[in-house]
C-alpha cells in the first residue's frame, strides 16, 4: 500500500522486517522520554505506541487515525457493520477448519501421542533409576572399601573389583580419540521454499531409506572404531559395554533401549590417529563415505584432545553364573 | 552486564537441574525462545542506541512469547501448526540477524 | 507506559521493579534454552515413529525399566545388610558376588547358564562380518548376559572384520565356517530374536549355501576369556 512499485510482496515483506528491527516502543519510549525532560516538543506518534507486536504488515502510525473520525457517520457505521460481518465469517470459517483438523486427526494419531508421552516418560524414569543405581553402587562401593580395608585379602578383593569396574565400563574414560559423526541426509527442500513445500508435512514419513542412518550403519561404524583400538565408545552419549544393544525400532535407532536421533555422535577414547585412519579405511567407512556422497548421509570424523566417553549403569547378569573353566 | 548475568544463571540451572518439560509444551518452547531471543537483541540493540526501556523489554519479551505461542496454537488447531513454526521461526530469524548487524555495526563501528 | 521513573539508562542507583523484571525474564530465557535444547536431543525422534514402533520401543524400555529396578532393589538389600553390624562377612559375600558378575560381562571368566547356541554353515563364503554383527547386536537385544563366538569371548569391545582371504575375524582370531555362537540369556527370547521375520536365521538362510540354526541346550557352557 505503501509503496507503489514493489517487485513482490514477498520482497517487501522481508524488506520491512529488516529495515523495522527494532522495536519501535524504544524509540517511542525514548521520545517520550525526552519529551518529560523537554515538556515543549510531545510526539503525538508516541501517545499511543503498540507496545505487543510490532509487526511488519502494520501499518505505518499515521495510517489508522484516517478512518476514526468517519466513524460517525453513515458510511462509517456501515463500514463498522462489514467489519463484524468479516469478523464473523473468519470466527465461522475457523470453527470449521478446527473442526475438521480435529476429526481429521483421527484415534491412530491421539494414541500415537499418548504412545510418545508414554516413551519419553518411561525414558524418564529410567533415567531417573539408573542415577539412583548410580548414587547406590557408589554407597555399597564406599562401604565395601571400609569393610574389605581391614584385611589384605579384602584389599585385594577391592582392587580386582575396580579393575573389572573399568572392563565392563561402570566408569567413565577421558581422553583423547575421535568423535565420529552420523547424520541422516537433510530432508528434501524445506517446507514454504516453494509451491511444493505446502502440505509436506508426512514427508518425512516417507523420506527415502537411502538417506537414513539405520542401526547397522552405528554399529558397523563401532565395530569399526573397535577394530582400530577404541578403549571406550559411547553412542549419543551411551557408553557401549558388553551387554549393549544398537538396535532399531522403526526409523528410530536405540542404544542400550535408549531412543536417540540424528546427527548420531560416536565418542571414542584411544590414539586418535590410529581411531580415525582405522575407521575411513574400513569396509564400513568405505561404504559411509560412499552413501554420503551419493545420498547425502553425512559422515564425519574429528579428532579431540579431550573427551568423555561417560560411564554406563551397569546391572549385574541374573542368569549367567561363573562356571570353573 | 547483570542481564547477561541473569542468563547464565538461567542457564546454569538448566543445566543442573536437567528438567524434562512436559511434552505438551513441546511445539512451544522452542518456538517462545526463539521469540524471546528476539526481544533479547532488540533490547541489546535498543541498549547500545541508548534507547533501551525496561518496561518496554518487558512487555516486548512476554508479549513476543506469548503471540509466537498463540500462533503455533492457532496454526496446530487449524492444521497448519508446522508451516505457521516455521513462518513464526523466518520472521523472528531475520529480525534476529538485522538487530545482529545493527548491534555489530554500533560495536564494531562495521 | 506512563511513568518514566529513571531518566538516564544504567544508573547506579537501586533497580528499579522493570529492571528485575528484565533480569527474571533473561534467567527464565536461558532456562528455557535449555529445556528445549534437552528436549530436542531427547525422544524428539519418535515424533514421526509408527505406533508398532512405539509399542515395540515401550515394551523394550518396560524391560530396561524392569531390570534397572531389579537391580536397585538388591543394590538397596545390599546396602541395608551392610549397615548392619559386623558387616565383616556380608562385604565379603558382597564383594565376591559383585566380583563375579563384572567378570562375567568384563569375560575374564567363564560362563555357564541358559541360553542358545546358533550355528551358521556357510560353504559358499557368502556370511560375512555384517551377518555376525547383526547376530550379536540381534542377542543382546534380546538380554543376552554372556556371549562367545567360535573360541573367543565376545566383550564390548568386541571387533569382527572381514579379513582378506575368506572367513571371518574376531578380534584378530581367524574363524571359519561353521560359525558357533554361545549366548546366555533367557533361551526363549534368545529363540525368538534369531527367528523373527527379517532376523538373523532369514538373513543367512537369503545367501547361497548358507544355513543356520538355533539349538536351545539345558545349559550354555561359555569356557573363552579374556585375559
Amino acid at each position: 500500500m505503501r509503496r507503489v512499485s514493489t517487485p513482490s510482496l514477498a520482497l517487501s515483506v522481508l524488506d520491512d522486517l529488516a529495515r523495522d528491527a527494532l522495536d519501535p516502543a524504544y524509540t517511542a519510549a525514548a521520545a517520550r522520554r525526552a519529551a518529560l525532560t523537554d515538556p515543549g516538543t510531545v510526539d503525538p506518534d508516541a501517545t499511543e505506541p503498540d507496545a505487543t507486536e510490532p509487526d511488519a504488515t502494520e501499518p505505518d502510525a499515521t495510517e489508522p487515525d484516517a478512518v476514526e473520525p468517519d466513524a460517525t457517520e453513515p458510511g462509517g457505521r456501515r463500514r463498522a457493520w462489514a467489519v463484524w460481518l468479516v469478523l464473523g465469517v473468519l470466527g465461522v470459517a475457523m470453527a470449521f477448519a478446527v473442526h475438521r483438523q480435529s476429526v481429521q486427526a483421527p484415534a491412530v494419531e491421539r494414541a500415537r501421542t499418548a504412545l510418545i508421552a508414554d516413551v519419553r516418560s518411561r525414558t524418564a524414569a529410567d533415567r531417573a533409576l539408573a542415577a539412583r543405581i548410580d548414587g547406590l553402587r557408589a554407597e555399597t562401593a564406599r562401604q565395601r572399601a571400609v569393610a574389605l580395608g581391614r584385611s589384605r585379602s579384602g584389599a585385594a578383593l577391592n582392587a580386582r573389583i575396580a579393575g573389572l569396574e573399568t572392563a565392563a565400563g561402570d566408569t567413565a574414560v577421558h581422553g583423547a580419540g575421535v568423535t565420529l559423526r552420523l547424520a541422516d541426509a537433510p530432508a528434501d527442500p524445506p517446507a514454504g521454499a516453494g509451491p511444493a513445500g505446502a502440505g509436506s508435512a508426512p514427508a518425512d514419513i516417507l523420506a527415502p531409506v537411502a538417506g537414513r542412518i539405520l542401526d547397522r550403519d552405528v554399529a558397523d561404524a563401532a565395530n569399526a572404531l573397535w577394530a582400530a583400538g577404541a578403549r571406550a565408545v559411547s553412542v549419543g552419549g551411551v557408553r557401549l559395554t558388553a551387554t549393549t544393544a544398537i538396535r532399531t525400532a522403526g526409523d528410530t535407532i536405540l542404544v542400550g533401549f535408549t531412543p536417540l536421533q540424528s546427527p548420531y555422535d560416536l565418542v571414542a577414547v584411544g590414539d586418535p590417529g590410529r581411531l580415525a585412519a582405522g575407521v575411513t579405511g574400513s569396509a564400513a567407512g568405505r561404504r559411509l563415505a560412499g552413501y554420503h556422497t551419493t545420498f547425502g548421509i553425512g559422515f564425519s570424523v574429528a579428532r579431540g584432545p579431550a573427551l568423555t566417553v561417560p560411564a554406563a549403569t551397569v546391572t549385574m547378569p541374573r542368569l549367567a553364573r561363573e562356571s570353573a573353566r | 552486564m547483570i542481564g547477561a548475568l541473569a542468563l547464565a544463571v538461567g542457564l546454569a540451572v538448566g543445566v543442573v537441574l536437567n528438567p524434562t518439560a512436559p511434552s505438551w509444551l513441546d511445539p512451544y518452547l522452542p518456538i517462545a525462545v526463539v521469540a524471546a531471543l528476539d526481544a533479547v537483541f532488540g533490547g541489546l540493540r535498543a541498549a547500545l542506541e541508548k534507547v533501551f526501556d525496561d518496561k518496554v523489554f518487558v512487555v516486548s519479551f512476554i508479549s513476543n512469547v506469548l503471540v509466537a505461542a498463540l500462533v503455533v496454537f492457532i496454526g496446530d488447531k487449524l492444521g497448519v501448526g508446522g508451516q505457521l513454526s516455521t513462518a513464526v521461526v523466518v520472521v523472528f530469524g531475520i529480525r534476529i540477524f538485522a538487530n545482529a548487524a545493527a548491534i555489530r555495526r554500533q560495536v564494531f563501528k562495521a | 507506559m506512563r511513568a518514566v521513573r529513571r531518566p538516564e539508562l544504567g544508573s547506579l542507583r537501586r533497580p528499579g521493579r522493570a529492571r528485575v523484571a528484565v533480569w527474571v525474564l533473561l534467567a527464565v530465557l536461558g532456562f528455557g534454552i535449555t529445556v528445549s535444547v534437552r528436549a530436542h536431543s531427547g525422544a524428539a525422534g519418535l515424533s514421526n515413529a509408527r505406533p508398532d514402533d512405539l509399542v515395540g520401543i515401550l515394551d523394550d524400555l518396560d524391560a530396561k525399566g524392569r531390570r534397572l529396578q531389579s537391580e536397585a532393589d538388591s543394590l538397596q538389600e545390599t546396602r541395608d545388610r551392610l549397615n548392619g553390624s559386623d558387616s565383616g562377612a556380608e562385604a565379603l559375600a558382597e564383594a565376591r558376588s559383585r566380583a563375579e558378575g563384572l567378570a562375567i560381562l568384563a569375560g575374564t571368566v567363564g560362563a555357564q547358564g541358559p541360553g542358545i547356541e546358533v550355528t551358521i554353515d556357510d560353504s559358499g563364503g557368502r556370511v560375512g562380518a555384517d551377518v555376525l554383527v547383526d547376530a550379536i547386536q540381534e542377542l543382546r537385544d534380546a538380554g543376552a548376559e554372556a556371549l562367545q563366538v567360535g573360541a573367543v569371548r565376545v566383550v564390548a569391545s568386541t571387533a569382527v572384520v572381514d579379513p582378506t582371504g575368506g572367513g571371518i575375524a574376531v578380534d584378530g582370531h581367524h574363524l571359519g565356517p561353521p560359525y558357533r555362537i554361545l549366548a546366555i540369556g533367557d533361551a526363549h527370547t534368545l529363540a525368538q530374536a534369531m527367528q523373527i521375520p527379517g532376523g538373523v536365521l532369514d538373513t543367512v538362510a537369503s545367501r547361497d549355501g548358507a544355513v543356520a540354526s538355533v539349538a536351545t541346550p539345558a545349559l550354555v557352557r561359555i569356557t573363552a576369556v579374556r585375559p
